[in-house]
């Protein structure tokens, strides 16, 4: 009797507890965010480093800079060269180190992608420029570590480059292969007739690349070549996403049926880019092309791999969605307007995050300059060409967004700028009044329901600043 | 019964096959992310009715639909996102001007934002439902759709009709 009387106690001393304290954020899982974007590598110090500063402004915590084998080695290759050797003489690093100093010199985490092979490394029977653009063609897997042992030696951590004694450069600790290997913009051939060539190839590049970049240091992490969102049927330029990690984890078919695999692909992470048409919430419309919210295409192929061991080393990898962007207008008269354009950008980051995403890098910080046109160069930017900031930068900062799950819940997420307490508020009577009090965890990533009938407008704010308001419906 | 209705169907039923099967086959069109109509790797061809049939880019010769090169593109991410710009109410724009900057803001952000997609432009791809049904695009039937669709609705009842009157007098 006592021992019930104890338990009824404890049972409404916690239901007292809950009714007291402020609500807690479910979300205890991060999201990384990051930004890409030339600009970082420019040779231009001064304007490498201005647009760096306002990257970290941005609140963004990683750069992908983008290392063009192709750029950095000689070409042709000159007799003696070692490509191993991060000091050979024929090697051209300093734009890259200057950014990955610059980079790392603003507590910004860098990741390096490479890609684009010098012609000596590309295959043979090598067709046309128009076939087949320069770089893209069979990249040789075993010049492809190699390379990889050199970059990955070169920003271990303890390196000291020729000519510089004395000096360390810092260390880089993620490394992605290949733009959109799916693509014959950057690897060739995608198909051999009708049947898929590329991610066999690809394959074997990224195993040679596991296999040097984790030899430099096993703290290195490998990400894959992010996909491009959209393909073709067999023999087209492009391969669809599904496709191509159905065929690199050695399966086939919609039921993936596993086919013989005797060099599983060697990865810590995997990643897409699920670059849209239109809305952060329109699905592609051929079930082998994965958007925004398709991501559990690709993750079921994945989750298959790990558990029939098609996938090195063991255990459960992670998703990153390495490249997401839509034009704004203004500038470009054809992209989305301007408000939307942070709408939209809050909504996927919520959306890739809640299909387990942990991080996603925005491409651009800056507008390109519309030359030669806008309909050819992409103005995605977080800012326009002239510096100012746009509403996605402040969506970027302050990412926050309500999704309704019932006539009278909504769900709101967001990733504050700090942990600690968040108020989501709600507009009424020209005033911003109080919801719901919430602590946001280290990851700064928060998700609650709040109570809520029609449309209304929402924020989310801290003790110093307020995001962009939501228009809940 | 049963064999009278299978020798006179061919024909409502073959007029049904036509409503229904010639838009799937105008449907395939091609889709290019806002702002970019001449970046030819991130295009969406929609599948046809045989799944994707194009295997060229917006700039590439076969095209989808007679989508011609980068002027089928334009044509396909031409034109503004359509802006919900009325969705707030007189009084909650007067509201939210009250609130200085932030309502200033938001105010923008609700007459340019909308939950939903955008109005429907079938050469954006318009809503899931739109696209993915094969919605159809400006190259679509038109006006002839519909018409098709009520000469069968006509011919399908006048059939029903004539066979229960048949059925009546029989009896």
């Amino acid at each position: 009797m006592r021992r019930r009387l104890r338990v009824s106690r404890a049972i409404l001393a916690a239901l007292l507890l809950t009714l007291v304290l402020p609500g807690s954020a479910s979300a205890a899982r991060g999201l990384e965010l990051g930004l890409t974007d030339s600009v970082y590598t420019a040779g231009d110090a001064a304007t490498r480093q201005l647009w760096l500063d306002r990257t970290v402004d941005a609140r963004a915590g990683l750069v992908l800079l983008s290392a063009s084998w192709g750029g950095i080695a000689p070409d042709p290759r000159p007799a003696g060269f070692d490509p191993t050797d991060p000091n050979d003489p024929a090697y051209s690093w300093a734009t890259l180190d200057a950014a990955v100093q610059d980079a790392t010199a603003r507590g910004l985490r860098v990741a390096i992608i490479v890609g684009h092979a010098p012609s000596w490394a590309e295959g043979q029977n090598r067709p046309s420029l128009e076939e087949a653009p320069a770089g893209t063609w069979r990249p040789d897997p075993v010049a492809v570590g190699q390379f990889a042992t050199a970059i990955a030696t070169r920003y271990s951590g303890s390196f000291s480059p020729a000519g510089l004694p004395g000096s360390v450069l810092p260390p880089v600790r993620v490394w992605q292969l290949w733009a959109e290997p799916n693509l014959s913009n950057y690897l060739t051939p995608q198909f051999e007739g009708h049947q898929p060539a590329s991610p066999d190839h690809y394959r074997q590049m990224l195993n040679a690349f596991y296999g040097s970049v984790k030899g430099v240091s096993s703290d290195n992490f490998v990400l894959t070549g992010g996909t491009a969102p959209y393909g073709d049927p067999p023999g087209g330029r492009r391969m669809q996403p599904v496709t191509f990690w159905r065929e690199l984890f050695c399966f086939k078919g919609k039921h993936l049926r596993g086919t013989k695999c005797p060099d599983p692909a060697q990865l810590d992470a995997i990643s897409h880019h699920p670059i849209n048409v239109g809305s952060p919430r329109r699905k592609a419309l051929s079930p082998d092309d994965a958007s925004t919210p398709d991501l559990g295409k690709i993750a079921r192929i994945l989750h298959k791999a790990e558990r029939r061991g098609r996938v090195l080393p063991k255990g459960e990898k992670s998703f990153w969605a390495t490249e997401i962007w839509w034009d704004s207008n203004p500038p470009d008269p054809e992209g989305v307007p301007e408000a939307q354009h942070a709408r939209w950008l809050a909504e996927s980051l919520y959306l890739l995050w809640r299909q387990g995403v942990d991080t996603a890098i925005w491409f651009q910080i800056r507008d390109a300059a519309p030359e030669p046109s806008f309909g050819a160069t992409p103005q995605t930017g977080l800012f326009l060409q002239d510096g100012t900031p746009k509403l996605a930068y402040e969506a970027f900062r302050f990412p926050f967004v309500g999704d309704r799950t019932g006539k009278r819940k909504v769900r709101v997420w967001g990733k504050a700028p700090a942990p600690g307490p968040v108020w989501i508020q709600r507009s009424r009577g020209g005033e911003w009044h109080d919801l719901k009090q919430i602590e946001v965890p280290v990851s700064r990533v928060f998700q609650t329901s709040i109570a809520l009938r029609g449309k209304a407008m929402l924020r989310a704010r801290t003790d110093s600043e307020a995001s962009l308001a939501w228009l809940q419906k | 019964m049963v064999l009278t209705m299978r020798r006179k169907a061919p024909l409502p039923l073959a007029l049904v096959a036509i409503a229904v099967l010639v838009p799937a086959s105008e449907a395939s069109h091609v889709v290019v992310p806002p702002g970019n109509s001449q970046i030819d790797q991130y295009f969406e061809t929609a599948p046809g009715p045989g799944g994707n049939n194009s295997i060229d880019g917006p700039d590439g010769p076969g095209g989808t639909d007679g989508a011609d090169g980068a002027d089928g593109a334009d044509e396909a991410g031409g034109g503004s996102v359509a802006a919900d710009a009325g969705y707030l109410g007189a009084e909650e724009l007067e509201q939210l001007e009250k609130l200085g900057g932030d309502g200033q803001r938001a105010a923008e952000l609700a007459a340019a934002t909308a939950p939903e997609e955008p109005k429907p432009d079938a050469a954006r791809g318009g809503s899931d439902v739109e696209a993915a049904s094969g919605a159809p695009s400006r190259e679509g039937l038109g006006i002839g759709l519909p018409l098709i669709l009520a000469a069968t609705a006509i011919v399908a009842a006048g059939f029903l009709l004539r066979q229960r009157l048949g059925h009546a007098r029989a009896g």
